[in-house]
C-alpha cells in the first residue's frame, strides 16, 4: 500500500509503527475528547461570568468573559477539527481564562499533561 | 495488506468526521446562553433553570461531537428545555442554522496583522475582511475611505484616548481635536493631529489607552486607527486595554458624537443618517431586516429583539 495515507493522518500521531500509531491514535482521541470537554465547560464558565458581571452593571468585565467564550469556543472548534494549531488556540483560550477564572491555567497544564 | 480502520480514515478523508456540525454549534451557543442567563438571573430559581438548560445543552453537544447514540434525544431534550424557559420561538429551534459562531468551517481567515476575523454573521458590510486583506497596510487617510459608519462610532473614544493622555500631562492637544482624512502617517493617524502625541513614542506602548466599543470586532477597525501598522496580535492585548460599553443612553451619545465630528464625517453623510442600515440600539451590531427575521426578530449580537433595532 505504500505511504498512501495522507498527512492529515500522519501529523496527528505517533510515528513509531503502525501498532503504536494505532494506540497512540487511541490516545490522542481521548486527548482530544478532554479538551473539547475542558472547552465546552470554560465556554459555559466564561458565559456565566459574563451573565453574572452585566446582572450587575460591569459591562467591561462581561466583554472580558465575552472574549473567554468566543476564545474557547475557537479552541473547541480546533481541537475537535484536529486542525495543526489547535493546541495555540487553546493555550490562547487558557491565557484568558487563567487571568479572570482562577484554576484554568492548572487545568489546562494537567490536560496537557504539564 | 489490509488497514485496520480504514473505515475511519475515509471517514477523515470525506470530511465526515471533522466538521462541526451546525446542530453542534446550536447547542454549543445555547449553552453559552444559558449559563450567561443563568449568571444574570437575579431569582434563584431562574438561575437553577438555567443552569439545568444548560447542562441539558452540554450534554447534547458532548454527545453530537463524540458521534455518541442518543444524541438526537438529548439534542430535542435540549431545544425543548430552551423552548421553555425562552419561549417556543428561541432562535436554536426556529433557525439553528443561522447561529452565530467564531468562524466558518471553510472560512478561517487571518488578517496580514494575524488577527481572526468571523467571515460569518454579525460582521459589517465586510469590512473586517478588508482591513485585513486588502488595506492592512494602508495608511489612514486612505483607511478613512472605507471606514463602516459603526467604525465612526468608535472613533469619539479616540478623544478619551487624548484625554488620558492630557491628563497625564503627555500632551496638550484639546481634546476636540479629530484626525484628518489627509493625514497620512501613522503618528499624525491619532486623534491630536500633529500637535497632539509625541509621535516617537509607539501608540501601542500606552496600555492605559481606553477605546470603548460596543462590538468586539470594531475593535479590529479602532485598532487600525490608532496603530495603522497594526499590532501582530490583537487578542493578547484587548481585555487589557479595552473597555466596554452597553449603557444605551451612552451609547447613543456616542453615536450623537461621531455625526458631530464634521472632519471626520466628510464624505460620509451618505452613511450616517440616510439609511445605509440598521444597526441594534443595544449592541450597535448591523443588522439588516431580513437578518432580524432569519433570527427570529433577535439581534445576533446581543439576541435582544428587533424593537430595539434603529436605523442611521
Amino acid at each position: 500500500m505504500g505511504n498512501w495515507i495522507p498527512n492529515m493522518w500522519e501529523r496527528s500521531y505517533d510515528h513509531d509503527g503502525f501498532n503504536d500509531r494505532t494506540a497512540g491514535r487511541e490516545a490522542a482521541k481521548d486527548n482530544r475528547a478532554a479538551m473539547v470537554d475542558y472547552h465546552l465547560d470554560s465556554i459555559a464558565e466564561h458565559a456565566k461570568a459574563a451573565g453574572a458581571a452585566r446582572g450587575e452593571g460591569d459591562h467591561s468585565m462581561a466583554w472580558i468573559h465575552d472574549q473567554g467564550v468566543e476564545a474557547h469556543k475557537k479552541g473547541l472548534q480546533a481541537q475537535y477539527h484536529n486542525i495543526p494549531s489547535k493546541g495555540e488556540t487553546s493555550r490562547k483560550a487558557t491565557e484568558i481564562s487563567a487571568k479572570y477564572l482562577p484554576g484554568h491555567l492548572q487545568k489546562y497544564n494537567e490536560l496537557i499533561g504539564n | 495488506m489490509s488497514l485496520p480502520n480504514s473505515n475511519s480514515i475515509l471517514s477523515i478523508l470525506r470530511g465526515k468526521e471533522t466538521p462541526l456540525s451546525t446542530t453542534v454549534k446550536y447547542h454549543v451557543n445555547m449553552v453559552a446562553k444559558h449559563a450567561e442567563e443563568s449568571g444574570r438571573a437575579t431569582d434563584a430559581g431562574v438561575a437553577a433553570q438555567h443552569v439545568t438548560a444548560m447542562q441539558a445543552h452540554k450534554e447534547a453537544a458532548r454527545a453530537g461531537m463524540h458521534q455518541e447514540k442518543g444524541f438526537k434525544e438529548l439534542s430535542n431534550n435540549a431545544i425543548g428545555q430552551s423552548d421553555a424557559l425562552l419561549g417556543p420561538r428561541h432562535m436554536g429551534n426556529s433557525n439553528h442554522k443561522s447561529y452565530s459562531w467564531p468562524y466558518n468551517d471553510t472560512q478561517r481567515q487571518t488578517t496580514d496583522a494575524g488577527i481572526w476575523h468571523s467571515g460569518g454573521p454579525g460582521k459589517i458590510s465586510g469590512a473586517s475582511h478588508q482591513w485585513g486583506s486588502r488595506y492592512a497596510n494602508e495608511k489612514s487617510a486612505n483607511l478613512a475611505e472605507y471606514l463602516t459608519p459603526a467604525a465612526i462610532v468608535v472613533t469619539p473614544f479616540l478623544h478619551d484616548w487624548v484625554k488620558n493622555h492630557k491628563q497625564k500631562g503627555q500632551q496638550s492637544t484639546p481634546a476636540t481635536n479629530v484626525p484628518s482624512p489627509g493625514n497620512s502617517s501613522p503618528g499624525n493617524a491619532i486623534p491630536g493631529g500633529s500637535g497632539g502625541v509625541a509621535q516617537s513614542t509607539p501608540a501601542r506602548e500606552h496600555s492605559d489607552i481606553i477605546i470603548e466599543a460596543n462590538i468586539p470586532h470594531l475593535l479590529n477597525t479602532a485598532y487600525q486607527l490608532i496603530w495603522p501598522e497594526g499590532p501582530k496580535t490583537m487578542a493578547s492585548d484587548a481585555a487589557d486595554i479595552v473597555r466596554v460599553t452597553s449603557d444605551p443612553v451612552k451609547r447613543q451619545q456616542v453615536i450623537d458624537n461621531a455625526k458631530l465630528i464634521p472632519g471626520y464625517l466628510q464624505g460620509r453623510t451618505r452613511e450616517i443618517g440616510q439609511g445605509i442600515g440598521n444597526f441594534c440600539k443595544r449592541c450597535l451590531n448591523a443588522i439588516s431586516p431580513a437578518d432580524s427575521a432569519a433570527m427570529g426578530g433577535h439581534c445576533r449580537g446581543c439576541y435582544s429583539k428587533n424593537n430595539n433595532v434603529a436605523a442611521v
